[in-house]
């Protein structure tokens, strides 16, 4: 296949000369305390049409998962959905503030308040905080909710959470930053979790246990019970991180799992479009004993009517201005209410069972032995074929499919983390097998001078931090 | 033959259920009780059922952190690009310059209109902005102390308290002036060397525009002074550059996002250079291909979650990007002269608002030097308590109780209610409101 991406020379906003195109009447100036006037400002004066343009011109120079194949590993690119953005941008919806009192605002609530229900369900909790407004946000969330409620049952000596050295960077990053110490554990040499070693780590400092299954390696981890328990008998809490939630949704939950928390990344599971880099959602699911300690406000029904309830006795406070990322939960519930129980079953069978097919179609190409089943997502490893992750990701990119995710779990030398979820046709994968067929065929130098189809060709990170440039010459 | 079926025969297996094998009979679950799958039609059709339960003709005259502003129809049009809203994070750099681009150039914007070096990314959300700001200035100096106004606004103080949890960090809060800004006097007296951040707010929490945020960096000693800042006002005020703040925290909401029932917003978040290793959120760069042409990466990641892990300055990985694009667009169609013109036409419609609101007998202006940006109290007596009620009933949001709104306000705002006027009100708005005032018993 050939792929040229449309590549453009294109100028700053503020290098622009076209003149504003702006129109509003003239007014007078308002009086402003002399010490506080504003007399250099700084914006770009361009016309509308330029700036359209401009935009345009840069969305060409940015794959999608619209543009194409998109396996990148633990992030889930599906396929958004457009009657979602319809709804997401409906005036109904958008147009109301966020301190409008419950009667004017039933809508909206009736929204979260069915969400919830459909998350309490789909995880096996029993309640359900909508207000985290990330992934690592809910993350940050739970491992708050952990310590406040070590510290009402006399457990404060606990100040450790143990994470599996396989673990998303955000696991130990959530726990450090709501004070705790981080216990790193091993993973068994086929990356599931080392029995032995967790239970060497457990201890009366142990807070939390914080894991996601299937783990970062795609593996469902078959003895959760059997660690669930260990667990529990001293004394921890459980926590599961939804990052690979739609590996199992329909199938197991984490409450049947034996879990005492979830978040979910509502853009992962539930296809609310990724935006570059957010906006996200991050709900976290408790069980039962843990309701108390969710962000407040709360959304609860009482006599046919949706409410707020700021009950903040117990509650680990607020993590966000408002009630939470209203759009991108407004999408998920429209998505769910779209798929139904039968078609988010449907997107996990298909997207394990598209897992498993490349899996399968890459072993030879790899020279990478595969342990059994794979659920979402198939971790290879190009060190067999003496080839850098990093090259063959360029050869990748530079065909026009984006690359899966590199050199991540961190504990498989040269990985290549691939997603290819339940969206991807059969001649989506095999044209991404094709591909790395022929990057693992591609002499190094070669490889070495690649992208050369792109907007530019490889990038200089190395001068990015050196000569650190973070924004453009102010005119 | 039915692709499924022709994979599944390919790696072996006969039926769905083989790929389940791995997962323990015992803990299955079904989630039946969510309902079958609709089609496309119906989802619409219930969507909108639901969306017309919320008031529709809302004549919206509050703020408090969420303003209903004008949104250029090139604006949505932008964000709706495919190429950009069903992209991830530009973790893979050569074919995402589109993204990159675009938000190192809201770095730029952001850092011009602030007068700051360094804007990150993007955050949450501004007050989850200010609790990263306190962590960063705690781990910049190691002090334990946060001075606040006591009139600060409640949802941002509970927000502050979840971020340091843990941190053992003490709250202070200095008393603020009848209008709401700055008691300069007893601030100074409260700054000693062990005070971590001070954080101001310009407009300060009663609306008004506060010159007193120009004299923190005569008087903070060790701490860093933290700018909480309304970036619309930017355009008539000087910035938090201007008067050397160390941290700059706004809400980006007005800058072209919708009021979305409270989110997602963006948390604009800009420093001094001199603290970029300390700080939290991602970091675009510019620098160059192996040609020598001019290209963006994400940079410093060195400070990130995904490789320092529990040593991380933050945990921040998902972030606002989309909205940050949003924000960039509106301050490029307004350009210097549409942005002074919002900020104006804000400022002149309080003034209006309140000259109407003064017609009804009970309203009670207050008379402060300092003048209103786009919040605004007023003194409506014993009213006050069912204000808010009496006009959400007449289809207007406004009248907010300061008392319910902010920590603590000085005992002659005891009756005061919130308002604001953006430069969407006009003048029968603003008489409809002082007619519905004025019927309240």
């Amino acid at each position: 296949m050939t792929y040229h991406q449309a590549t453009y020379d294109e100028k700053y906003l503020n290098e622009m000369d076209s003149g504003n195109s702006f129109t509003c009447e003239d007014l007078k100036e308002p009086e402003i305390d002399e010490r506080l006037r504003q007399e250099n400002l700084h914006l770009p004066d361009i016309s509308e049409n330029d700036v359209v343009r401009h935009y345009v011109r840069l969305s060409q120079m940015n794959y999608a998962v619209d543009t194409g194949f998109y396996p990148l590993g633990s992030c889930t690119m599906k396929f958004n959905p457009k009657f979602a953005d319809r709804i997401a941008t409906d005036s109904r919806f958008i147009r109301v503030h966020p301190l409008m009192d419950y009667q004017y605002s039933q809508g909206n609530l009736q929204v979260m308040y069915e969400l919830k229900e459909y998350l309490r369900i789909m995880s096996g909790m029993d309640a359900v905080s909508l207000q985290p407004l990330a992934g690592a946000h809910a993350e940050f969330t739970s491992m708050l909710i952990v310590r406040k409620y070590m510290e009402e049952v006399g457990g404060e000596e606990r100040n450790e959470i143990i994470i599996p050295d396989s673990a998303h960077g955000t696991n130990p990053a959530s726990a450090a930053m709501a004070g705790f110490s981080v216990v790193e554990i091993p993973s068994m040499e086929n990356g599931v979790i080392d029995v032995d070693a967790l239970k060497e780590a457990l201890s009366e400092k142990t807070a939390a246990f914080m894991i996601t299954n299937p783990n970062t390696l795609g593996i469902f981890e078959s003895n959760i019970e059997e660690i669930a328990d260990l667990v529990h008998k001293n004394g921890s809490l459980l926590y599961y991180d939804g990052a690979n939630l739609n590996a199992i949704l329909g199938i197991t939950s984490p409450g049947a799992m034996g879990f005492d928390m979830v978040h979910f990344n509502l853009h992962k599971t539930f296809a609310t479009p990724h935006g570059g880099g957010g906006p996200g959602a991050g709900p976290v699911a408790v069980k039962s004993f843990l309701e108390k300690y969710l962000p407040f406000p709360r959304i609860e029904k009482e006599e046919g009517k949706y409410v707020l309830k700021y009950d903040q006795e117990h509650s680990i406070g607020r993590v966000a201005g408002f009630q939470g990322s209203f759009v991108n939960l407004l999408r998920a519930w429209a998505y769910i209410k779209y798929k139904g129980s039968d078609g988010l079953l449907k997107n996990t069978q298909k997207a394990v069972l598209n897992a498993n097919y490349l899996a399968k179609r890459l072993e030879p190409i790899l020279n990478y032995r595969h342990e059994g089943l794979k659920k979402h997502e198939v971790i290879m490893s190009s060190k067999m074929v003496n080839k850098r992750a990093l090259d063959i990701a360029k050869f990748i990119i530079d065909r026009g499919v984006h690359a899966p995710t590199i050199y991540f779990p961190l504990i498989v030398p040269e990985a290549l983390m691939i997603e290819p979820t339940e969206d991807a046709s059969l001649s989506d994968m095999d044209q991404f097998c094709q591909l790395i067929q022929e990057a693992v065929q591609t002499p190094d130098e070669e490889l070495h001078a690649l992208p050369l189809h792109l907007s530019i060709e490889r990038a200089d990170e190395v001068r990015a931090a050196k000569e650190l440039k973070l924004k453009w010459d102010t005119k | 033959m039915d692709p499924d079926l022709k994979i599944l025969s390919y790696i072996g297996m006969n039926s769905y259920e083989e790929l389940f094998s791995d997962i323990p009979k015992g803990i299955r679950c079904n989630i039946d009780s969510i309902g079958k799958g609709k089609s496309e039609m119906e989802v619409i059709l219930n969507s909108e059922e639901v969306g017309s339960k919320n008031a529709l003709n809302m004549k919206i005259f509050l703020g408090l952190g969420a303003y209903e502003r004008y949104i250029p129809a090139s604006i949505q049009n932008i964000i709706m690009r495919n190429e950009f809203i069903t992209s991830y994070t530009p973790y893979q750099a050569e074919i995402s310059q589109g993204m990159l681009q675009a938000l190192f150039e809201y770095q730029s914007i952001i850092s011009d209109l602030t007068g700051m070096e360094v804007t990150n990314s993007s955050m949450y959300d501004g007050p989850s902005g200010l609790g990263e700001a306190v962590r960063m200035a705690h781990r910049i100096n190691g002090n334990k102390t946060i001075l606040l106004p006591q009139n600060i606004r409640i949802n941002h103080l509970q927000v502050i308290v979840t971020y340091i949890t843990g941190l053992n960090m003490k709250l202070k809060f200095y008393p603020t002036l009848e209008d709401g800004t700055i008691d300069l006097e007893k601030l100074t007296e409260m700054v000693d060397s062990e005070v971590s951040s001070i954080i101001t707010y310009n407009p300060s929490n009663y609306g008004t525009i506060d010159p007193g945020v120009t004299r923190i960096r005569e008087i903070k000693i060790n701490a860093l002074h933290i700018a909480y800042y309304d970036p619309i006002s930017l355009a008539l005020i000087k910035s938090p550059g201007d008067y050397d703040a160390d941290i700059a925290v706004g809400e980006g909401q007005q800058l072209g996002i919708s009021l979305s029932y409270g989110g997602p917003y963006l948390g604009l978040f800009s420093f001094k250079e001199k603290y970029v290793r300390k700080s939290p959120g991602r970091l675009i760069g510019e620098t160059v291909d192996r040609k020598g042409k001019k290209a963006f990466v994400m940079t410093l990641q060195t400070r990130e979650q995904h490789i320092r892990r529990d040593k991380a300055m933050s945990n921040i990985c998902t972030n606002q990007a989309l909205l940050a694009i949003a924000s960039t667009a509106y301050l490029s169609i307004l350009g210097n002269k549409g942005l002074k013109w919002v900020a104006t036409k804000s400022m002149e419609n309080v003034n209006k608002t309140i000259s109407e609101m003064k017609k009804v007998p009970y309203v009670k202006p207050y008379n402060f030097k300092n003048p209103f940006f786009t919040d605004f109290i007023i003194d409506v007596g014993s009213r006050s308590q069912f204000m808010m009620q009496h006009l959400e009933e007449k289809n207007i949001l406004g009248g907010f109780r300061a008392k319910d709104a902010l920590y603590s306000v000085d005992s002659s705002k005891k009756n005061a209610v919130f308002f604001a006027s953006t430069e969407m009100r006009n003048q029968n708005e603003m008489e409809y409101l002082k007619n519905a005032m004025e019927v309240m018993e």
